[in-house]
């Protein structure tokens, strides 16, 4: 089983980031515009479109511990793409703050097969999220050209697979 | 005019050392046989030249760039590579240049071509010579 490791230091305060990470019901600028509909150990979470038509990302909630005083919050998940035939992995975000108004953000994916697709997909995910995450975080938003993007993946939508749909995902 | 301090100058300097580069290739290599982080001491034994010492401070460049982060698992330290801010290299410069640069390789590749074959084969460096500049 492998590990893979992302880190990006933010010029905000930690709770702003905590905040934005854990934040259920609403779109996540940084998380390719998707919902996290819930952030409950525990509990059972999709990562799903803002219309509530596709899945992307499921698993479970495992901690969710904010940080506080000076602590690293962590929120852990299991973690596996509904597009992929993979098992569910395990991310663990730690956030910390690292001076006045500044944040790390560290994520942890582990419980990869080092041969699965996850594997290789990650690796082009997890930088994007958390350079988005740190745009969020400073600017309020992400660049437009990552606007763009996500405008252009939104009306690609129809060629997902049906792995995606929502219908599949409502146990 | 001065140019506008960037925020991956210290990126850029932990870059400039052919050891660190070294680093960076032995933990993607490692990475890609699927190992989960390359502890410290490994990393100490491949460079038999250098001192632990030498290879700490290079880790330490490292890591203040953001380029590598290390974990401490009980006894062990496990250094993995972190691609954020090679991601940020390549947005903020290489994607911006990209469109040029393949014009010209295309340019130069038709040229090349058409120079008859056997007198002089140019052969492009492997992406690993040029990882170590």
């Amino acid at each position: 089983m492998a590990d893979k490791v992302y880190s990006i230091d933010i010029e905000a305060p930690v709770q702003r980031v905590w905040d934005e990470v854990t934040s259920t019901g609403r779109i996540q600028r940084h998380m390719f515009d998707c919902v996290l509909d819930n952030a409950t150990p525990g509990k059972k979470y999709l990562w799903h479109d803002k219309p509530r038509k596709r899945v992307f990302v499921r698993g479970e909630i495992v901690e969710s511990s904010p940080p506080s005083g000076g602590s690293v919050g962590r929120f852990v998940q299991t973690f596996k793409f509904t597009t992929l035939p993979d098992d569910y992995s395990l991310v663990t975000w730690e956030i910390v703050a690292a001076g006045v108004g500044r944040t790390k953000v560290t994520v942890t994916h582990t419980k990869l097969n080092p041969k699965g697709k996850t594997y290789k997909q990650i690796d082009g995910g997890w930088p994007s999220i958390l350079k988005g995450l740190k745009s969020v975080c400073e600017t309020g938003n992400v660049p437009m050209k990552t606007r763009l993007m996500y405008l252009m993946m939104r009306s690609m939508s129809f060629v997902l697979p049906k792995s995606t749909k929502m219908a599949n995902h409502l146990d | 005019m001065t140019p506008e301090p960037d925020q991956l100058d210290s990126v850029w300097k932990a870059l400039a050392n052919a050891d660190r580069r070294h680093i960076l290739d032995l933990l993607r290599e490692a990475e890609h046989r699927g190992e989960a982080g390359t502890p410290t001491g490994e990393l100490v034994m491949a460079f038999p030249g250098l001192s632990r010492f030498a290879v700490m401070q290079h880790l330490e460049v490292l890591q203040h760039a953001g380029l590598v982060v290390a974990r401490r698992e009980g006894r062990m330290v496990l250094n993995y590579l972190n691609a954020v801010p090679i991601r940020a290299i390549y947005e903020r410069w290489v994607s911006r240049f990209e469109g040029r640069w393949a014009g010209a390789l295309l340019t130069l590749k038709r040229r090349l071509e058409k120079v008859p074959s056997g007198r002089h084969t140019p052969r492009s460096r492997t992406n690993q010579e040029n990882a170590r500049g």
